[in-house]
């Protein structure tokens, strides 16, 4: 994948931000570096978010220290479902903020379903915390859009466009 | 380097942030620095160089790696701003771009535009849509009042006095003065009053209340209300 390298690092910064603006015991977490991926998603498609997405979590957690741990596989599971989620509700006509809000609301709800399937929560807990987390994901996928319309995005390259390509109207056939 | 406010204020900025080490100031400067542009990343060189003959000098004290640090997070924004638009602009350029191939229907089939452009994200938000993705994200939210939530679980009973309000726990509780003495049985599903001492008994023939019913008993004599209260519960946070 070409282009990737961009949305990695700003992902990794932006996560290594929150880490040190948050502490980890927290439970609500941000999400910045889900402003990446959703550039990603947006500019490059599905499988460019996904990457994104798996390589700043990875990051991250090597550079804060937490490498392979617990949270780390809590965070990739709710990161791949917002992106997955996120790329679906792209192909609607929304806005962006709509689509980081669907995001943040998904992630938060894969993260409560991974819980409740490994048993760190019980299930009734899980599901009064349901309503609370997703509204907690849907005003951080809120922030995180407005973050993201505000994200430099490298830009897009296409040749097939470039310089020459722009002909003449009346050669138009159809 | 032209000296403009744009290329100053990132200096003054992360000066700002590194001096008072602050991870507010530090995060709020790295997001102001963001849609920077090219020239700026000049001055932020000078200021990581800087950190870096600082941390040298200095040896590593945790003041000089914090700044190193703060400076190369700031160069890192400020070099992925070199060659970048907002990404609002981009899509537009994306529209403009699939405009422009469609209507040069010679060559181009629709295929290779999709392939070109896997999402293409929309540039004015429909209303329905836009309507349809809300109201699925508010589903979770009414999941809150769905009667069968552990959010809106019955679970116990409160006992209003003029002494005060507690809550009862469940087993027999005798209550009240002597003379107006009653005795009061809860149990997980419901509470009733099995014997009073007042002649009236209007207490007994109240019956049995539901937990989370939001009924009452009341004892006139005693000037006590016993009523089964929704309790939200949350423990076993950690498990």
């Amino acid at each position: 994948m070409d282009g990737l390298k961009p949305y990695i690092l700003m992902g990794t910064a932006l996560g290594v931000l929150e880490s040190l603006l948050i502490p980890p015991f927290l439970p609500f977490r941000l999400g910045l570096a889900n402003a990446a991926t959703l550039a990603a998603v947006l500019l490059l498609g599905t499988r460019a978010g996904l990457y994104t997405t798996v390589v700043r979590t990875l990051a991250v957690s090597a550079i804060t220290g937490g490498l392979l741990s617990l949270p780390m596989f809590f965070s990739l599971a709710g990161g791949i479902v917002s992106a997955i989620t996120m790329s679906a509700v792209a192909l609607l006509p929304v806005s962006i903020l709509a689509v980081s809000a669907s995001g943040g609301a998904a992630s938060m709800v894969a993260q409560l379903a991974l819980f409740a399937i490994t048993g760190s929560l019980s299930i009734d807990t899980s599901l009064v915390l349901l309503p609370w987390m997703s509204s907690w994901g849907i005003l951080s996928g809120l922030a995180v859009g407005l973050i993201a319309t505000r994200l430099p995005c490298p830009r897009a390259e296409y040749p097939a466009v470039s310089g020459s390509l722009r002909i003449d109207p009346q050669v138009r056939i159809q | 380097m032209m000296i403009r406010p744009r290329n100053i204020l990132p200096v003054i900025a992360i000066l700002s942030a590194a001096i008072t080490g602050n991870p507010v100031i530090m995060s709020l400067t790295a997001l102001a620095l963001f849609p920077l542009r090219a020239r700026s990343c000049h001055g932020l060189l000078f200021v990581a160089g800087g950190a870096l003959v600082m941390a040298c000098l200095a040896g590593l004290s945790s003041a000089s790696i914090f700044f190193l640090r703060s400076s190369l997070l700031a160069l890192a924004a400020s070099f992925v701003s070199l060659r970048s638009r907002l990404l609002e602009g981009i899509i537009a350029d994306m529209h403009a771009i699939r405009r422009e191939m469609k209507s040069r229907t010679v060559t181009m089939n629709m295929e290779w535009i999709r392939r070109q452009f896997p999402i293409l994200p929309a540039r004015r938000a429909h209303p329905l849509a836009e309507t349809f993705v809300w109201s699925i994200l508010l589903i979770p939210l009414l999941a809150a009042f769905a009667p069968s939530h552990p959010l809106s679980a019955p679970e116990e009973f409160i006992l209003e006095s003029p002494d005060g309000t507690r809550i009862l726990t469940e087993g027999r509780h005798e209550l009240g003065r002597s003379g107006g003495r009653i005795t009061v049985d809860i149990s997980r599903t419901g509470a009733r009053v099995l014997a009073a001492e007042c002649p009236q008994q209007r207490c007994l023939h109240q019956g049995s209340i539901e937990a989370g019913s939001g009924r009452s008993i009341i004892c006139m004599p005693n000037r006590f209300v016993i009523r089964s209260r929704r309790k939200a519960k949350v423990d076993g946070w950690t498990g």
